[in-house]
């Protein structure tokens, strides 16, 4: 019977042993895929022999030109969720009622569900909606020791908890998120203002851009 | 691990870039959680060695260097860590960028939900390969708190993996 016992036991942790071993060997495999690109050495190359440090750049490298081209076009063509139509849509779990389309000026009250008691208490989810097979990248702001993660169409807003001096803050970040070719183009964005108040969790969907080139597609389909 | 003496005393910044760029660039990554902090520290860590060569300083050997590398990326990552604290608005996340399998996906993003202290000690001692008295040298803890760190994290790291399954 002892033996028995201790055969299971021993089986157990050979069982945990056997995990273990896979999960490290996963995590090196992983981690050795995380290499900065032939850009990223180029600039990270210019910003040394030009002994540029600290910017504490906090926003996307994105050349001048292309963000003056883009907020033309972003007057341009921000447009009202209707005319984003069908194509790209972001659904949040709410308590009251389930999954709920976000719409461009509405604030809704998210469902905060248990997650982690110590580092992370609770998450949000939203789920995405992108027809078409587009590749999409995201740029996510987060809001202090939160973290917002990002998988197969479901993003999830981890929620730390709250710091003394931040009580009685109403905190806002906001997640934007780009649609992207096969090339990793920008087609398209949305933006979706997170906050938190009084202990709850909203989203509301602030604006929303298309590319001519996306509008193109869009109606050749 | 053998102390091999190093040939290249004060070898060139680009030279340094080229061998230990993917590493401090993963290190970073993994720490600030998004690509534009990690080019940022992998910068300012290149400046930094080339300012300490030009004060004539030189490494004894190639695993001095590479430590030392180590030891400034990592500081300049919690510098940073420090600074973002008091400032509610933070970074840029993008993970997808280097995996197409979910798999995969989840267990980084696993890894980026611990503490960064669980994060630096598993990523150096998993994927850089370093033993537990070696990463405590270069973060200055003792050895006990290494271990203690990785055998928490690697706990934490499993439950979080299944919890977010």
């Amino acid at each position: 019977m002892e033996e028995r016992a201790r055969s299971g036991k021993e089986m157990t942790q050979e069982k945990q042993n056997v995990l273990a071993e896979d999960l490290e060997k996963r995590l090196y495999a992983a981690g050795q895929r995380i290499v900065p690109d032939v850009s990223a050495k180029e600039r990270i190359m210019v910003g040394v022999k030009s002994r540029k440090r600290n910017r504490r750049r906090l926003a996307p490298r994105i050349p001048a030109a292309v963000l003056a081209a883009c907020l033309v076009l972003s007057t341009l063509c921000f447009v009202r969720m209707g005319f984003m139509g069908e194509d790209v849509m972001v659904y949040a779990a709410t308590e009251e009622y389930g999954w709920q389309k976000l719409v461009e000026g509405e604030r809704i009250l998210l469902k905060k569900e248990p997650f982690d008691p110590y580092y992370y208490p609770y998450k949000c989810t939203f789920r995405l909606e992108v027809q078409g097979n587009y590749l999409y990248d995201r740029q996510f702001t987060t809001l202090r020791d939160d973290y917002i993660g990002e998988r197969g169409g479901i993003i999830e807003w981890f929620v730390a908890p709250d710091r003394p001096e931040d009580a009685g803050r109403v905190m806002r970040g906001k997640l934007s998120l780009w649609i992207v070719n096969e090339n990793r183009e920008r087609l398209a964005a949305l933006e979706v203002e997170l906050t938190k108040e009084d202990g709850e969790c909203y989203a509301e969907l602030k604006r929303v851009w298309e590319s001519e080139a996306y509008k193109n597609r869009k109606g050749r389909r | 691990m053998l102390e091999k003496k190093t040939d290249k005393p004060n070898q060139s910044v680009e030279e340094v870039f080229q061998e230990y760029g993917n590493m401090l660039y993963r290190i970073a990554f993994v720490m600030m959680k998004n690509a534009f902090d990690a080019e940022d520290v992998v910068q300012d860590t290149l400046i930094k060695y080339m300012e300490h060569v030009e004060k004539g300083k030189t490494f004894e050997t190639e695993e001095h260097r590479k430590a030392w590398l180590i030891r400034v990326d990592v500081n300049l990552c919690k510098n940073r860590l420090r600074f973002y604290k008091n400032h509610p608005k933070i970074g840029v996340e993008q993970l997808s960028r280097y995996y197409e399998e979910k798999e995969d996906t989840r267990l980084m993003d696993s890894l980026l939900l611990l503490p960064a202290n669980y994060r630096e000690v598993l990523l150096l001692h998993y994927v850089e390969g370093y033993q537990g008295k070696e990463i405590a040298q270069m973060l200055k803890l003792s050895e006990s708190a290494v271990r203690k760190r990785l055998e928490r994290g690697r706990e934490k790291l499993q439950e979080l993996l299944e919890k977010t399954r």
